[in-house]
Parts: C-alpha cells; sequence; structure tokens
C-alpha cells in the first residue's frame, strides 16, 4: 500500500490505479498518514517549514462548517 | 511540429480531465518538452483529489490541503510576516477555494489556482489592516507563478516551542537523508526539489522507471521511520 502511495504523490501511477487508490486514502486512516507522513517529507526536503503542530487539523475544523457555492468565484473575490 | 503532434492527440483523448491536463501542459511554455510528454501520460492526482472534492467528498479536499497547505503559508509568509495571521489567512484561502471549488475548470493547475487565491487573499487582508505591502512585493514580483520557497533559515517562527519542533524534525529529515545510499538519496533529491518524473530520473541515472520508484519509495520510507518517533506523541492528530 505504502508503495502506491508513493507513487500516487507523485502522480507516477496508470489512470486506472487513480480511483481504487483515491477510494484506500478515503476508507482507511493508516493510508491517510501515510499520506500525511510522505508530504510532511518532501515539504522538509524542500526547506519549508515543517512542525507537526495540528495546522492542518485546524483548517479542517474550519472547512466542516463551509459549503461548495456554485455561483462563487474566489479569484473575484 | 512537436507541438501539434500533441494538440492533434488531444483530439483523441478519451477523458475531459485528460485534455484539460494535456491542454494546461501544452499552454506552459516554460515546461521543456520531454516532460510535457511525462506530465500528459500521467494522471494529474490534484486533479482527480479536486473531482472527488466537487462531488461532496470533504476527505479528498482533506488530502489536497495536507498536499499544499506549507507551500501556501510560505507564498503568503512572503507578504505577512507574523506567523499567527500567516496561519490565519492561509486557513481563509482554502475556505475560499473550498466554496468557489465548482470555479475550478482545470484550466490551470490547481497548485497555481489556489496560489492566487492565497496571494488575493494577503493582499485583501493587508488591504483590510491599512498596511502596506512589503518593498520587494511592489515591484511586481508577485506574479502567479512565483512559488519560490523560503529555507528554514529565513522563517519567521516566534513560538519557541513550534520552532523546536520545527528544528528537529528538519534535523531528524536531514540526518536520514545523509545516512541513504547515494542513489536512494539522488532519485529523491531529483524528485523533491528538483521535481522531476520519474522517466527522467531513470534517464539521468541510467536504470530502469522500476528501479526510481523503489529507489524513491525506500528513501521516503528510511526517513518517515527516523520521523515517527517525533511525531508518534501527535497521533490524535488523524484526519
Amino acid at each position: 500500500m505504502n508503495e502506491k502511495l508513493s507513487l500516487l504523490m507523485d502522480s507516477e501511477v496508470e489512470e486506472n490505479e487513480v480511483s481504487p487508490l483515491l477510494d484506500l486514502l478515503k476508507n482507511h486512516p493508516d493510508a491517510r498518514d501515510q499520506w500525511t507522513m510522505m508530504q510532511m517529507i518532501g515539504d522538509a526536503t524542500r526547506g519549508l517549514v515543517v512542525a507537526d503542530d495540528g495546522f492542518s487539523n485546524r483548517i479542517f475544523e474550519k472547512l466542516k462548517n463551509v459549503e461548495i457555492e456554485p455561483s462563487y468565484d474566489p479569484l473575484a473575490d | 511540429m512537436f507541438s501539434s503532434a500533441l494538440q492533434f492527440d488531444a483530439t483523441q483523448l478519451p477523458t475531459t480531465v485528460t485534455k484539460k491536463r494535456l491542454n494546461s501542459v501544452l499552454m506552459d511554455n516554460k515546461t521543456e518538452p520531454a516532460k510535457q510528454l511525462d506530465a500528459a501520460r500521467k494522471p494529474d492526482v490534484d486533479l482527480e483529489l479536486v473531482s472527488r472534492a466537487q462531488n461532496g467528498d470533504r476527505l479528498a479536499f482533506n488530502a489536497l490541503v495536507v498536499r499544499h497547505q506549507r507551500r501556501l503559508a510560505n507564498a503568503i509568509s512572503r507578504f505577512i510576516r507574523i506567523p499567527q495571521e500567516v496561519e490565519d489567512v492561509t486557513q481563509e484561502a482554502f475556505i475560499k477555494a473550498y466554496r468557489g471549488l465548482k470555479s475550478f475548470r482545470g484550466d490551470s493547475s490547481f497548485s497555481t489556482w489556489l496560489h492566487r487565491i492565497g496571494v488575493n487573499t494577503a493582499k485583501n487582508y493587508l488591504v483590510a489592516q491599512k498596511r502596506k505591502l512589503p518593498a520587494h512585493r511592489l515591484k511586481g514580483e508577485e506574479d502567479d507563478t512565483d512559488w519560490q520557497e523560503t529555507s528554514l533559515a529565513g522563517a519567521n517562527i516566534e513560538d519557541p516551542e513550534r520552532l523546536l519542533m520545527t528544528q528537529q524534525i528538519g534535523q531528524a529529515v536531514a540526518a536520514a537523508m545523509e545516512t541513504l545510499p547515494e542513489n536512494e538519496r539522488t532519485a529523491l533529491t531529483l524528485r523533491e526539489l528538483d521535481g522531476e518524473s520519474y522517466e527522467s530520473i531513470a534517464e539521468i541515472m541510467g536504470c530502469p522507471v522500476g528501479t526510481v520508484r523503489s529507489r524513491i519509495f525506500r528513501a521516503r520510507e528510511h526517513v518517515a521511520k527516523a520521523l515517527k518517533p517525533l511525531l508518534e506523541p501527535n497521533r490524535n492528530r488523524r484526519w
């Protein structure tokens, strides 16, 4: 699983492999942990500030109360 | 000739997403021909995640947040220097992106679209606060392709605990990279730092693409093993 997620992260999978892998990400917390870890490694390698301080979880919390608005264009806001 | 061959192929491609990806690649005249071909052949995971999120899959959008949060925050930090404000504006940019997800049609990459939202949000924030753009931002440097990343050394981190955590993670990654076999370190560096495709890396390193896959995966597993002890205390932050 981890090797496939590594390939997915780099968009190096075949077209027909994408959907099952995104299902895996959706349904398995371990896969999401792995996704998080690999993004963190990539960002740290690129020299970005990486802290495991719950930043993304605070964004998720805010997003829980937000809906997609069909006529809203964020670039015109 | 190269471009016209690709344009001809574009009319034969089966999915809208693939056509958009190929058109996006063709419109990006900074992309080298070899990379254009590589990118055209491969599915774009961001577009696939956006497509799912547009259809109500919130976890798909969360996966995009995890993927882009630091680069977005980094871009915003070039306009706004106070860390808490950078976090607030980054959150606002993601919220705007989610609200307006239907307006994203794949004409540019998701990364570029999100970056534009982030820059606009940062500028609006400064206007609302009646503050000026940083001097270097007044010279037209804030264009949409400005994704240049700043180093940890240049980061403005006020919270001592966060600074320590950031340093520990940075040091653990650097130490793990040092102990990697040379060919694994090279493959991972070419991928993460230079953004090379696996095919390009295979060409550069003179090995099959399958070997590149294994090297990059093994390198990530090695670094992940070094990072896990630092992250274990925060396992309750699963999403």
